[in-house]
């Protein structure tokens, strides 16, 4: 061990694409922290520097650094000798660089050290926590806002001004610390610390190996339905959660079912039983956010709570569905089918030498079909439930053509990149990430901004933001035309559609 | 009659001039390579040789950088129904449908060919002692193995291509197999090509052997020829200037003496240099020329 070993943990420990994007985004966030400083004429400026700063430690250590604990438990497991050690003393290191350096520099500027150190070192501890809480846990993140607002009700949570916030802060560090060590050490000495599922922690999802970095961030990102391993995935699925196929209608005389039967998981054709428990999972899941939405309205109208209940959390909820969910399956599609594509030993060639499916175009047409059908057939629901939210919160024309164009824009995505796949024309990792990302982000803001930027309390650039948001689409159809024609032409030219990506 | 002796005048499987690489780096060598009917053909070779590449190569499911491949006188890229029925592959670590049982599985590719023997899945699948109502997913990678072998043999193939077959196998269940195998050629002339290791598995079953070395095809020649046709000539440090030039390896020790594996020549002769006073021919078993040209 020297002090160079220590330095360079971080470089070992992740896939280089997570390193550089933790990078990217802390290196981001600093500077927008230190403009921001510049710029802003408030007394509290350091408050929103550091906030700024403080999201990217936070995905620093949740995302990055983290995955130390997947070097301890190898380096444990291998008997190596030394590597706990740097890896702590590097640990440390970055955890005390990341809080001291910019509480320095705040406090060399006039702000409060104390409550920046105190502040960011909540962030720095926070992140790491979440990476080793179970999963489940995680999934609560999601009532944070929910809940924050009920304890203030009924607990006295001192504001950042407050004398009494210092050692509230410190109490909840070491809180986080001792949550740390105690998940660390857990996970470090359990029999089978790989095993994932929702009792696991959130960091062995990094585990999934990947080339290009396209699934450790997709498992990081929680979209391992159709990326991770088949296999992996029903083996860590409980009895009652595995799939049921229904064979009946499947054969050389049904292709399409047949090939719907090879794409597998949710493409596959299942028992009644089977989509039930499908639903059901779905449903109960969703719950959690209902009742989340539903707790945000009744604050807001604690006599109205029953309407509250049906109508703003039921309206919010279709809007929050419509915007991740159609995003959601369109990642979900694409992942999938980028693992079928990408296996040799799996499907790809059980397809390609099985005979009964035909040949040339026909088959292609089909395969499009088994392969676009289920996801277009799930969108398109959910367009016709946002229109429905839109036409209950009476948005204008522009609302209903923004939020179409939403939906369409993650139905043309999905189209394109199928087209790339089963044309062996995929683009690469990171622009595939980019444009999914692009797309997310562009369809939230249009699913949420022309009611925020219209009406009676209308944004002073609303209407220019609309126009960046409508170009913004434009940008993204021009790609996304550019992709499918690749695609299906890259699809038309192939000997035979089952080569791998 | 005129189609008859058509589809006889073709060959299970022929390959010519097959090239491929993977980021640059050549895995396929020109190789040409040629199946007769009901022959086994052992393909040998060390890890990354280029044994499943040129498998999948032959089989179509991936498109060489050059070089054709014909099964049954069809390009192996665009098969026909027809000749997809004639053939069954087996991958190394199969992983096909996990989310099937494997009676499912079976059931499922069962209504694809023609000539499916649905009582051979269920004596095999009881004698292999598989549990039919287990996911896919949930058995091992030996059970797994042994559920594909027998999606592969209940097409009753004319040709049956297998990756590395025994690799997670048990010796008993190999040697099921290799029985299996040896019956399927030797009953109805099954074409057998089939990836291995395993030198005994070779002498086994294989009629005949092809040595794949880096991305090269070394020999391809009968079992039984190898042990007439291949030698170690070692020579003596003094007269290594004589060693014939070419050899299918070549080592030399630290003494200054010379070991190289050499070939009979048309005639049926070693090299010259062979009948050197002091030169050495010693006949080598199949795993010692293997290990002789591996190494």
């Amino acid at each position: 061990m020297n002090p160079a070993s220590i330095l360079r943990m971080p470089w070992v420990i992740s896939h280089a694409f997570i390193r550089w994007l933790a990078l990217f985004y802390i290196v981001t966030c600093g500077a927008a922290s230190v403009a921001f400083s510049h710029f802003s004429h408030k007394s509290d400026w350091w408050l929103g520097a550091v906030l700024l700063y403080g999201s990217s430690l936070v995905f620093t250590w949740v995302f990055w650094l983290s995955n130390s604990l997947l070097l301890a438990i190898d380096a444990r497991q291998l008997r190596l000798p030394g590597i706990q050690r740097t890896l702590m003393l590097s640990l440390w290191f970055y955890g005390l660089l990341g809080v001291a350096l910019p509480t320095l520099l705040v406090a060399l500027a006039g702000g409060n050290a104390l409550v920046v150190g105190e502040l960011l070192a909540l962030c720095t501890t926070i992140g790491l926590a979440v990476a080793l809480l179970p999963r489940y846990l995680i999934l609560l993140i999601g009532f944070l806002p929910a809940l924050t607002d009920e304890l203030e009700h009924i607990v006295d949570i001192p504001s950042l001004s407050d004398p009494r916030f210092v050692p509230y802060a410190a109490a909840a560090v070491g809180l986080m610390l001792l949550t740390i060590g105690w998940r660390w050490y857990r996970l470090l000495h359990a029999k089978q610390p790989y095993m994932q599922g929702l009792r696991s922690a959130l960091v062995m999802y990094a585990r999934n190996p990947s080339r290009d970095g396209w699934s450790s961030w997709s498992s990081w990102t929680g979209f391992t339905v159709g990326d991770q391993d088949s296999s992996t995935l029903i083996q860590q699925s409980p009895d009652w959660m595995q799939p049921r196929a229904d064979l009946r209608n499947v054969g050389p005389r049904a292709p399409i079912n047949a090939l719907r039967v090879a794409l597998g998981r949710w493409y596959m054709p299942q028992t009644s039983r089977g989509y039930l428990i499908q639903i059901l999972t779905v449903l109960v899941s969703m719950l959690f956010f209902i009742a989340t939405m539903a707790t945000m309205q009744s604050n807001a109208s604690p006599r109205n709570f029953a309407f509250a209940i049906l109508h703003g959390a039921g309206i919010d909820f279709i809007g929050w569905l419509g915007a991740m969910g159609g995003t959601l399956l369109m990642a979900t599609t694409v992942m999938a089918l980028t693992q079928r594509w990408s296996k040799v030993n799996a499907e790809l060639p059980l397809l390609a030498l099985l005979p009964g499916l035909g040949n040339g175009m026909t088959l292609r047409r089909m395969l499009l079909r088994a392969g676009l059908g289920m996801p277009l057939a799930w969108m398109l629901p959910l367009l016709l439930l946002m229109l429905f939210a839109a036409w209950q919160m009476q948005l204008n024309v522009l609302g209903f053509a923004f939020i179409t164009i939403a939906q369409l824009g993650n139905m043309a995505t999905m189209v394109a990149l199928v087209l790339s796949i089963f044309g062996g024309r995929m683009p690469r990792a990171w622009a595939t990430v980019l444009l999914i990302c692009g797309v997310f982000i562009l369809g939230s803001l249009s699913t949420f901004m022309p009611s925020a930027t219209m009406g009676a309390h209308s944004w002073q650039f609303g209407g220019y933001l609309l126009l960046a948001i409508g170009a913004g689409w434009l940008a993204i159809a021009g790609v996304l035309l550019w992709l499918g024609l690749r695609g299906w032409r890259g699809l038309r030219e192939r000997p035979h559609p089952f080569l791998p990506v | 009659m005129n189609a008859m002796l058509r589809e006889q005048a073709h060959l299970p499987l022929e390959t010519r001039g097959l090239q491929h690489c993977y980021e640059g780096v050549n895995v396929l060598c020109g190789i040409d390579l040629a199946l007769e009917p009901g022959s086994v053909l052992g393909l040998i070779g060390r890890n990354g040789a280029g044994k499943s590449t040129l498998i999948r190569a032959m089989l179509g499911l991936l498109v060489p950088l050059a070089g054709s491949t014909q099964v049954f006188g069809e390009a192996a890229l665009k098969l026909s129904d027809a000749a997809k029925a004639r053939i069954a592959y087996v991958p190394q670590q199969p992983e096909a449908l996990a989310w099937l049982t494997a009676q499912q599985m079976l059931d499922y590719v069962g209504r694809f060919y023609p000539q499916w023997d649905a009582t051979f899945v269920r004596t095999t699948m009881e004698r292999w002692q598989i549990q039919p109502n287990r996911l896919l997913a949930k058995l091992s990678p030996g059970e797994r193995q042994r559920v594909d072998l027998i999606r592969a043999l209940a097409s009753q193939p004319e040709l049956l291509v297998l990756d590395e077959p025994a690799a997670a196998l048990d010796p008993v269940a190999r040697r099921e197999l290799l029985r299996e195998v040896a019956l399927r050629a030797g009953e109805s002339g099954t074409t057998v090509l089939f990836s291995t290791h395993i030198v005994s598995d070779l002498e086994r079953v294989a009629s005949e052997i092809a040595f794949l070395h880096q991305g090269k095809l070394l020999m391809h020649c009968s079992v039984d020829e190898t042990k007439e046709r291949y030698a170690r000539l070692w020579l003596p440090g003094k007269m290594s200037a004589a060693a014939p030039t070419e050899s299918l390896s070549r080592r030399r020790h630290e003494d200054g003496s010379i070991s190289l594996v050499v070939e009979r020549d048309a005639a049926g002769q070693w090299p010259q240099a062979a009948g050197l006073a002091g030169a050495r021919v010693d006949a080598l078993g199949l795993e010692d020329l293997f290990v002789e040209i591996a190494e």
